[in-house]
């Protein structure tokens, strides 16, 4: 009866977190962290042009990160990988090729892990 | 008498209204008028743009289905078969670990600047195994993904201009188009539409990674290859003396350590040799 109770008031709780935009994932693959770091434990993958709901949240985050839901999942993703416009995507324009790869639960996880285990950067005139 | 009156009268009321309807019929079928009117109200025009719009949409909508039956074209195949290739072997490189920015990337991006090689965009992935030191993987023109192992730079504790030497090397085997020259497959098949069944389709695909493994884990570079990277980076380091002679450190402190630790034995058949190197890099000495 406890829990009963306690997961109704939880699941109140989500449903009130108010939805203050939707964007789409631009990335080949990522994940929704549990906190606003690439180092704590994914909730789920995400793949390019997928929408996301960005979520108001109660206290300040690092404006690197985002404060979202997707799907039954709220949780961070790094603020640089959404955007508002529907991406142009691999998936979608190499649609044959890609679904030939046959890709399995573990190789969208390590695909969606590789962009957060770069450090990028470009070489500019001085 | 009076029926016959009533008759005549009917006969001519019909035929009256029998004229009347022809009359409306010319009126209808009469589209001139209707076509001076479209014109004077730009109808057709409009229809006729919107005709095209329909018509240029068509085509565009053919154009996106065929070519979602091609090959990703040169611009973006090497960038994804390379990040494929990393995730089909994390578990072996182990590269997803937490890990600190380490400030390599932005020493490199400023040692770029300095030797002048501008807008070169560059991914960077430490690795935590020795099983390959370091290696640039093929990507999209411009771009560069590094890998470099995590272990290999605590062996040699190696400051991060050393690590800028290390994948400066692999900057330019990738200029050269080294690895792509290595791959033992015909890769015309890059960009071009798909005419293989799905089945023939993954075996290309596994085809091409087991040449990534095959030139990652064991072919490396040749002594051609070597030389005139090590030749490359010579003209490169020169005119900066200082930077020049870290250069010769480090590949005596990488000499050092593939000959005394049993981990980096591989070393010498990825890229042969330091010690060669060193030698093709030191000035003649003349024969009196």
């Amino acid at each position: 009866m406890k829990t009963l109770l306690l997961s109704l008031i939880m699941s109140t709780l989500v449903m009130s977190q108010t939805t203050v935009a939707r964007m789409y994932f631009k990335d080949f693959m990522g994940h929704v962290h549990k906190t606003p770091s690439t180092d704590s434990s994914s909730l789920t993958a995400v793949q390019c042009a997928f929408k996301v709901k960005i979520l108001k949240s109660k206290d300040s985050i690092d404006p690197m990160w985002t404060y979202v839901k997707v799907g039954e999942d709220i949780g961070f993703i790094e603020t640089s990988r959404l955007t508002s416009n529907r991406p142009n995507c691999f998936q979608g324009k190499y649609q044959e090729y890609y679904n030939s790869l046959n890709l399995d639960l573990t190789d969208l996880y390590y695909l969606g892990k590789i962009n957060e285990q770069f450090v990028s950067k470009e070489s500019k005139s001085r | 008498m009076k029926a016959l009156f009533i008759l005549i009268i009917t006969i001519s009321a019909l035929s009256q209204d029998k004229r009347f309807q022809e009359q409306k019929e010319d009126a209808v079928i009469d589209y001139s008028s209707i076509r001076t009117l479209l014109k004077k109200d730009g109808l057709g025009e409009i229809q006729r743009s919107k005709e095209q719009k329909l018509k240029s949409l068509i085509s565009e909508k053919k154009k996106i289905e065929k070519k979602r039956s091609f090959y990703p074209s040169k611009d973006e195949f090497f960038s994804f078969f390379s990040k494929y290739w990393l995730s089909k072997n994390a578990s072996l490189l182990r590269w997803d670990f937490p890990k600190p920015d380490y400030g390599i990337a932005s020493h490199f991006k400023e040692f770029l600047e300095k030797i002048g090689l501008i807008e070169r965009k560059f991914s960077i992935m430490v690795i935590n195994t020795p099983e390959i030191t370091h290696f640039a993987l093929p990507s999209n023109p411009g771009e560069y993904i590094f890998i470099l192992s995590l272990p290999f730079m605590k062996s040699l504790d190696l400051s991060k201009e050393d690590i800028s030497l290390i994948l400066l090397e692999d900057m330019l085997r990738i200029d050269e188009k080294l690895f792509e020259k290595a791959i033992e497959m015909k890769l015309d098949f890059i960009g071009g539409q798909i005419k293989k069944s799905r089945e023939e389709l993954q075996a290309q695909h596994k085809k091409l990674l087991k040449e990534y493994d095959r030139i990652i884990y064991k072919r490396g570079f040749d002594f051609g290859e070597q030389f005139s990277i090590t030749k490359k980076m010579d003209a490169y380091l020169k005119p900066d003396p200082m930077i020049w002679s870290n250069y010769i450190k480090l590949l005596n402190k990488i000499n050092k350590l593939v000959k005394n630790n049993n981990l980096y034995k591989k070393y010498n058949k990825i890229y042969p040799s330091p010690q060669m190197q060193i030698k093709w890099l030191s000035p003649e000495k003349k024969v009196l």
